[in-house]
C-alpha cells in the first residue's frame, strides 16, 4: 500500500534531543530517587498488596478474563514484579511516560502541530509525581496508553478509509476498537478512546455523524458488553479505573484525572486554536510539515538547532525541565522514603542501615513500623542494646513489637508481630497473627514461606507444602520454593535446617487458653527457655515502656540479667526513677549506676521543679539540656527521641 | 524451483509428515506390552483407593506420584472397554464423557485403575487401584462453605455449590457482595434446595436470614443459628448462642470456641412468628444443634449443664470439662405441644462431648460427632464421628476417622452417603469427604471431593466446611442472593417468649474483619 501524506508516523519521527534528554532525566530521576524496589517493598505496607500480586497459571489469567479490564490488571500485576529491580521499574515507567509523550505528539499532529510542545510532558509528569508520592498508578496509566493505542488504530483505519468505503469501515473500526478498548482496559479507558474520535471526527475532519457515533458507542459499549456479556452491575460497568483505583491514594486521584483529560482537552484545544490561527492568517488549509524536520543528518540538526526559532525552542525546553524539576522535587515524599526505607532494610536484616536512616527521621513524628524496625535493629546490634539506647528513638507508650492498640493494626503489622511472636517461641500466636495477615495482606511470597516454616514447627509438613506449593505460583519465588519443597519432602521435619533448629528450640511447651498481656507472652517464653535472650530484652524494654521500674529491678535477677555489664543507660536511669519513687532520693554512683546518669537526673529533676506543672516549658529546657533521649523524660513526658 | 511449484509440494511433504509423526507418537511411546511388574500399589494423590464411588460421580482425575517422564492409565470394569488415558506430566484427567458412560454401565460392579509409568524409556506397571461403584446415586451437588483461616479477621467468607457429577463450582452467595460480610450455616428440608435458610451478618446491611421457601428468597430480619427444618417444611428449630472465640497458646489447633449460652427457638413459616423452646431452653444449661427425625415426631439436640459462675470471663472455668448429652424431645405438629426432654446417649457414659446429629433420612441411623469437650468438634483433633443404629440405639465408630478432627457431616436423600469436613490432609484446612453407608450402617473409606484438577487441593488455602448434600442445584442464583441479602425490606418476625432476651447473637468470630 502506498504511504499517504501526512501519516502518524511522521509525527513520530519528530521526537528530537529534548524528549532524549528529558526521558534520561526521567528514568535516573524514577530509579534513583524514587527507587521504583520501594514501591515494590510498599505492596503490604503503606499500599494494598492484592490487587498487584499475581500468580503463574492459567486459572489465574482466566479469572482475569472474566471482567472488563481484566487484562490491563493482569498486565499491571504481571509489570509490577519487576519494580523488585529498581532499573526495571523506573524502565517500565519511564517506556510509559514515552508512549505518553508519543500519543500527545500524535493528537497535536492531528490537529496542525508539528508537536505537542510543552504539554507532551503533562501526562508523563503526572506520572511522576504519583510515583515520587509512592502511589503506583500502573493501572490508570496502562489504561490509558491502551486507549491512546486504540485512537492509534482508529487513526490507521481512518486513513485506510480515504480510499473507499469510508463511512461503513470507520464505524466498524469505532465499533470494533471501542469493544476491545473497553474489554482490555476497563470503562475509564473506552471512555477516553471515545471521547477522542468523538473530538477527533467532530473538529478535526468535521464528520459530525461520526462523532456523535462515537459519544452513542461509548454509552452503549459498557452496557452492551459490561452488563450484558460480563453481567455487570450498572455501576461497575461504567466506573473506570481512576475514580477507585488500587495504588493511588485520594489525593493523587486529581493527577490521574489530568492524565486521563489531557488527551481530549489537547486534540480539542489545539484544533480550535489551529482552525482560528487560519482563519485569522486567510490561508487555505495546508497540513503539511516542514521537510526540515523529517531529516536525520546530524550536521543539518546544529543548523537547525543554531536557528533562531529553535532557540526559542531550546529556552522553552529550558523552562519545562526547570518546572519539571521544581514539580519532581516537591513531589518527591522523602518521610515515606525513609520510611519504606527502613522497613525494607529491617526485612533484609540490616541492621545498621536502619538505624543509619532512623538518624534521618524528623524528631517528634512517629511511625508503627519504623518504632518497631528500630527496636528490632537495636536488639540485633548487641546484648542490652535495646535498654541501652531506645529512647534515642522516638518511642510511643502501646507501640512495642507485640500487640498494638486497635487503631494501630493493620494487616502488615500482624506479619511483624507474627515474625516476632515466632522467634520468642510462640508458634501458635506467630501461626494466628500470620493467618490473620494472609486474609487480609494476601499471599505475599514472604508470608507463605513463613506460615510454611510455622507448619513445619507444628509436624505439619503437608500443609506446610500447601503454603509452598502456593509460593511455587510467585514469580521470581519459585526457585526458593522448589528447594525447600524438595527439603521437606526428603525430611518432613527439616531437623537439619539450622533456623528450624533454633526455632523449635525455643518453642514454648505449656498451653495456655485465652488471651494473654504482652508481659504475660514474654515471661511465658522466658519461663519455657531462660536462654530466650529476645525474649528478656523485650520484657526489659516492655518494662521500660510501661514505666514498670519495680519490675525491671525484679527482672534483673534472671540470669541473662546477671550478665549485663555494665547495665544498659536505661536501665541504670529506671534504678534512678525506682530509688527516687521508693525511697525519695537519689542513689550514690556506684559500680552499676554511672556518675553522668545520676547527674542527668539531678539535671532533670531541677527542671522538672523549676517549671513545677509547665510542662511544655520543662519539655523544652531538658530538650535543650539533652535530655530527651533519656529514660526520666520519657518516663515523665510518654515521649523521647527528642 | 518457482514460488508456484513449491507451495503443492510442501502441502504434499506436510501431509506425509504430519499423520507419520502422529502415528509415531500414537504406537512407538505408548507400547505398554513389556512393562515390567512392580509389586505394589503406585503412590497417587488424592488417595481415590478402596473406595465406592457413587454411579454420578465426576471424574476421579489424580496426580501420580511415581517418577516417570509418560504415565498411562487403564480404567476398567467388567461391562464396557476400558478407558485409556495417556499423559506426559504425572496429572491423569480423566476424559468426562467415556468415565460417565463407564460408571452408568457398571454400577455394582469393581472399578480398575492400572497405572503404568515410563522411567528412562522402560514401562513400569503397578499394582491395580481398585474402587467399587455403588449401584446406589448421590445427590447431585454438595453446598459448603469456603473460608480462610480465619481467627479475628476475614477477607471473604462465601458459600459454594459443587455439581458432584461435572465438577463446576457457582457461587451461591458471597460475602463480597454484602460488603466482605459473614454468610454461614446454610442448611435444607429434606436435601431440597427449594426450602433452605442461609445465615448472614454484615456490617452495612445488617444480621438475619435468608430464607427460601418455594423457590422463592426473601430475607428474614432475625439471624438463625445452627437450623433444621421440619420435614413438612412448616417450621425451622434453630439455636441461639452465645459464641465466644478464645485461642491456645502451645496446643495443636490454636482456636477453640465456646458457647457461653444457647437455647433452642423455632420459626414457623407461614405465620412468620418465632418461640421459645421451652423444655429445650433451661437457663443452667447449653442447648444446641437441633436436629429433625425424618418422622418429624422427635427434635434431637445436644445439651450441656453451664459450668460456670462468670459468664464474662473467656473462656470460663472449666471449659475443658463441658460435655454435651444427647437428647431428644417430641412434637406434635399439628397442636403445636413440646413433650419433656428425653436423654439418648449421655457424655457421661461415652466420656465425650456428644455433638452434631444428623439423622440418615430412612430414620435408621443417626450420625453424631464426639470430641474430648466443647461445642465445636471441627476445632478439636480429638473429634470423630460415629453412627448409631437407632433402633438399637447401640453405636460405633467407623472407619472413615483419622487423628485430625471430622464434623459437619450430612446424609444423602437416599441414605446411602454421607459427606463430611475432615481435616486429615495436613491438620490445618477442611476438605469435604464422601462416603458410601451400606444397609447394615457400615460405612466405606471415604475418598474427597474431586476436583476437575486434582492439583486443586495441592495449594488450596482455603477451608471447605459445612457440606451438605442436596437434590437439584439451589434455584436462586448469587446475584440475586446478594440482592435479596442487600434488600432492606427484611420481613420481622413477632416474638412469643422472652428468648430475645435470653442469649445474645454472636459469631465465634467475634470482632469482624477490617
Amino acid at each position: 500500500m502506498k504511504p499517504i501524506p501526512g501519516t502518524i508516523e511522521k509525527s513520530i519521527r519528530t521526537i528530537g534531543w529534548d524528549t532524549a534528554f528529558f526521558l534520561l532525566a526521567f528514568f535516573l530521576y524514577v530509579w534513583l530517587v524514587i527507587d521504583p524496589h520501594l514501591i515494590h517493598h510498599s505492596l503490604g505496607i503503606t499500599m494494598p498488596l492484592e490487587p498487584f500480586s499475581v500468580s503463574i497459571g492459567w486459572s489465574f489469567f482466566a479469572e482475569h478474563l472474566s471482567r472488563p479490564g481484566g487484562l490491563v490488571e493482569y498486565a499491571a500485576r504481571w509489570l509490577t514484579q519487576f519494580f523488585w529491580w529498581s532499573w526495571a521499574g523506573a524502565l517500565i515507567i519511564s517506556c510509559a511516560a514515552y508512549l505518553m509523550c508519543l500519543a500527545m505528539d500524535v493528537l497535536a499532529f492531528e490537529s496542525g502541530f508539528k508537536r505537542g510542545h510543552v504539554a507532551r510532558y503533562v501526562p508523563a509528569m503526572m506520572m511522576l509525581v504519583a510515583w515520587a508520592g509512592y502511589n503506583h498508578p500502573i493501572r490508570p496509566v496502562l489504561s490509558v496508553l491502551t486507549a491512546l493505542g486504540g485512537f492509534v488504530l482508529y487513526l490507521v483505519a481512518s486513513r485506510l478509509s480515504v480510499v473507499k468505503r469510508p463511512v461503513l469501515l470507520l464505524a466498524t473500526s469505532l465499533l470494533a476498537i471501542s469493544t476491545v478498548v473497553y474489554i482490555t482496559a476497563g470503562p475509564s479507558a473506552g471512555l477516553l478512546f471515545n471521547a477522542l474520535v468523538a473530538i477527533y471526527e467532530t473538529f478535526v475532519k468535521r464528520r459530525w455523524p461520526l462523532g456523535v457515533a462515537a459519544v452513542c458507542v461509548g454509552a452503549l459499549v459498557p452496557w452492551a458488553v459490561g452488563m450484558a456479556l460480563f453481567q455487570n452491575a450498572i455501576r461497575n460497568a461504567y466506573d473506570g479505573f481512576f475514580i477507585h483505583t488500587p495504588g493511588v491514594e485520594s489525593w493523587c486521584i486529581r493527577y490521574m484525572l489530568i492524565m486521563h483529560l489531557i488527551f481530549p482537552a489537547t486534540l480539542a484545544t489545539t484544533t480550535l486554536f489551529h482552525r482560528f490561527r487560519k482563519a485569522k492568517a486567510g490561508s487555505p488549509e495546508s497540513r503539511t510539515l516542514d521537510s526540515e524536520t523529517t531529516t536525520h543528518d546530524a550536521a543539518a540538526n546544529v543548523r537547525v538547532w543554531l536557528n533562531k526559532q529553535h532557540l526559542w525552542g531550546a529556552s522553552q525546553i529550558a523552562i519545562v525541565f526547570s518546572v519539571a524539576g521544581v514539580i519532581a522535587w516537591s513531589a518527591s515524599n522523602v518521610e515515606t522514603r525513609r520510611i519504606l526505607r527502613i522497613n525494607d532494610f529491617a526485612q533484609r536484616g540490616m541492621w545498621p542501615q536502619v538505624l543509619s536512616i532512623a538518624q534521618d527521621l524528623p524528631k517528634g513524628q512517629y511511625n508503627v513500623y519504623c518504632i518497631r524496625n528500630i527496636q528490632l535493629a537495636l536488639y540485633h546490634a548487641g546484648a542490652g542494646q535495646l535498654s541501652e539506647d531506645m529512647f534515642r528513638y522516638t518511642q510511643v507508650p502501646g507501640i512495642s513489637l507485640l500487640q498494638l492498640p486497635k487503631a494501630q493494626q493493620t494487616a502488615y503489622t500482624s506479619f511483624q508481630e507474627s515474625q516476632v511472636y515466632l522467634q520468642l517461641g510462640q508458634v501458635n500466636l506467630a501461626q494466628r497473627c500470620a493467618c490473620e495477615a494472609l486474609e487480609t495482606l494476601s499471599d505475599s511470597p514472604e508470608l507463605l514461606e513463613h506460615l510454611a516454616v510455622i507448619n513445619i514447627l507444628k509436624d505439619r509438613p503437608e500443609t506446610a507444602m500447601m503454603f509452598l506449593r502456593e509460593r511455587l505460583k510467585k514469580p521470581f519465588h519459585r526457585r526458593t520454593a522448589r528447594a525447600m519443597l524438595s527439603e521437606l519432602e526428603e525430611d518432613p521435619q527439616l531437623a537439619s535446617d539450622p533456623r528450624v533448629r533454633q526455632l523449635r528450640k525455643l518453642m514454648i511447651r505449656t498451653d495456655h487458653a485465652g488471651d494473654q498481656t504482652n508481659e504475660e507472652v514474654l515471661k511465658a517464653s522466658l519461663q519455657d527457655d531462660p536462654n530466650n535472650r529476645f525474649a528478656f530484652e523485650l520484657l526489659i524494654a516492655n518494662y521500660l515502656h510501661t514505666g514498670r521500674t519495680d519490675k525491671i529491678i525484679e527482672t534483673l535477677a534472671h540470669p541473662l540479667g546477671l550478665k549485663f555489664q555494665p547495665l544498659p543507660r536505661h536501665i541504670q536511669e529506671a534504678i534512678v526513677v525506682y530509688s527516687l519513687q521508693t525511697y525519695g532520693r537519689m542513689p550514690e554512683p556506684n559500680a552499676q549506676i554511672g556518675a553522668h546518669v545520676i547527674d542527668q537526673a539531678i539535671q532533670f529533676d531541677r527542671i522538672g521543679r523549676r517549671y513545677g506543672t509547665d510542662n511544655q516549658g520543662a519539655q523544652a529546657e531538658a530538650i535543650a539540656a539533652g535530655l530527651g533521649t533519656t529514660f526520666y523524660f520519657y518516663f515523665k513526658f510518654g515521649a523521647s527521641g527528642l | 524451483m518457482t514460488r508456484k511449484a513449491r507451495s503443492p509440494l510442501l502441502v504434499i511433504l506436510a501431509a506425509l509428515v504430519l499423520p507419520g509423526t502422529w502415528m509415531w507418537f500414537r504406537s512407538e511411546n505408548w507400547n505398554i506390552e513389556d512393562a515390567a511388574n512392580i509389586d505394589r500399589l503406585p503412590h497417587i494423590r488424592p488417595d481415590f483407593s478402596d473406595a465406592v464411588i457413587p454411579p454420578n460421580i465426576a471424574p476421579l482425575n489424580f496426580v501420580v506420584q511415581e517418577p516417570g517422564t509418560r504415565f498411562l492409565v487403564n480404567i476398567r470394569s467388567k461391562h464396557t472397554t476400558p478407558i485409556r488415558v495417556v499423559s506426559r506430566s504425572p496429572k491423569i484427567e480423566i476424559p468426562p464423557q467415556l468415565w460417565r458412560s463407564l460408571l452408568e454401565a457398571n454400577r455394582g460392579e469393581d472399578l480398575h485403575f492400572e497405572l503404568y509409568s515410563q522411567v528412562e524409556g522402560r514401562w513400569q506397571q503397578f499394582q491395580s487401584i481398585n474402587n467399587r461403584i455403588a449401584p446406589h446415586p448421590i445427590d447431585g451437588h454438595l453446598v459448603y462453605r469456603l473460608t480462610g483461616q480465619i481467627h479475628n479477621f476475614w477477607n471473604e467468607i462465601s458459600i459454594f455449590q459443587h455439581d458432584l457429577a461435572t465438577n463446576e463450582k457457582l457461587p451461591v452467595i458471597e460475602g463480597k457482595a454484602i460488603e466482605h460480610g459473614c454468610v454461614n450455616c446454610h442448611s435444607f428440608s429434606n436435601n431440597r434446595p427449594n426450602q433452605m435458610c442461609i445465615g448472614m451478618r454484615s456490617s452495612q446491611y445488617g444480621s438475619g436470614a435468608i430464607v427460601v421457601t418455594n423457590g422463592e428468597a426473601k430475607k428474614l430480619g432475625r439471624k438463625l443459628g445452627y437450623t433444621t427444618w421440619h420435614p413438612s417444611g412448616r417450621l425451622a428449630v434453630y439455636s441461639i448462642n452465645k459464641v465466644r472465640q478464645f485461642f491456645h497458646t502451645a496446643q495443636s489447633s490454636v482456636r477453640d470456641v465456646i458457647d457461653m449460652d444457647s437455647a433452642l427457638e423455632y420459626f414457623d413459616v407461614e405465620t412468620e412468628q418465632v418461640s421459645l423452646i421451652q423444655q429445650a431452653s433451661d437457663r443452667k444449661r447449653l442447648e444446641t444443634y437441633p436436629c429433625w427425625s425424618p418422622d418429624g415426631e422427635h427434635l434431637y439436640y445436644c445439651s450441656a449443664p453451664i459450668l460456670w459462675e462468670d459468664s464474662d470471663a473467656v473462656p470460663p472455668e472449666r471449659y475443658a470439662e463441658v460435655k454435651y448429652d444427647l437428647m431428644r424431645i417430641h412434637y406434635d405438629l399439628e397442636t403445636d405441644t413440646w413433650g419433656e426432654p428425653e436423654l439418648v446417649l449421655s457424655a457421661e457414659k461415652t466420656g465425650l462431648s456428644i455433638l452434631q446429629p444428623r439423622i440418615s433420612p430412612d430414620g435408621k441411623f443417626l450420625l453424631f460427632c464426639m470430641c474430648r469437650y466443647g461445642c465445636f468438634p471441627i476445632y478439636q483433633p480429638t473429634s470423630d464421628l460415629y453412627i448409631m443404629d437407632l433402633e438399637t440405639r447401640e453405636y460405633m465408630k467407623p472407619d472413615i476417622n483419622s487423628s485430625s478432627a471430622e464434623a459437619w457431616h450430612s446424609w444423602s436423600s437416599n441414605s446411602r452417603w454421607i459427606a463430611f469436613s475432615s481435616r486429615r490432609r495436613g491438620g490445618v484446612f477442611t476438605r469435604c469427604y464422601l462416603s458410601f453407608v451400606d444397609e447394615s450402617g457400615q460405612a466405606h473409606k471415604p475418598f474427597i471431593l474431586p476436583q476437575n484438577d486434582p492439583e486443586a487441593y495441592d495449594s488450596l488455602l482455603k477451608s471447605m466446611s459445612v457440606p451438605e448434600l442436596t437434590s437439584a442445584p439451589i434455584p436462586i442464583d448469587a446475584q440475586e442472593m446478594a440482592r435479596v441479602a442487600r434488600s432492606e425490606d427484611a420481613f420481622g418476625v413477632d416474638a412469643m417468649s422472652e428468648a430475645t432476651t435470653l442469649v445474645d447473637m454472636s459469631e465465634p468470630w467475634e470482632p469482624g474483619h477490617r
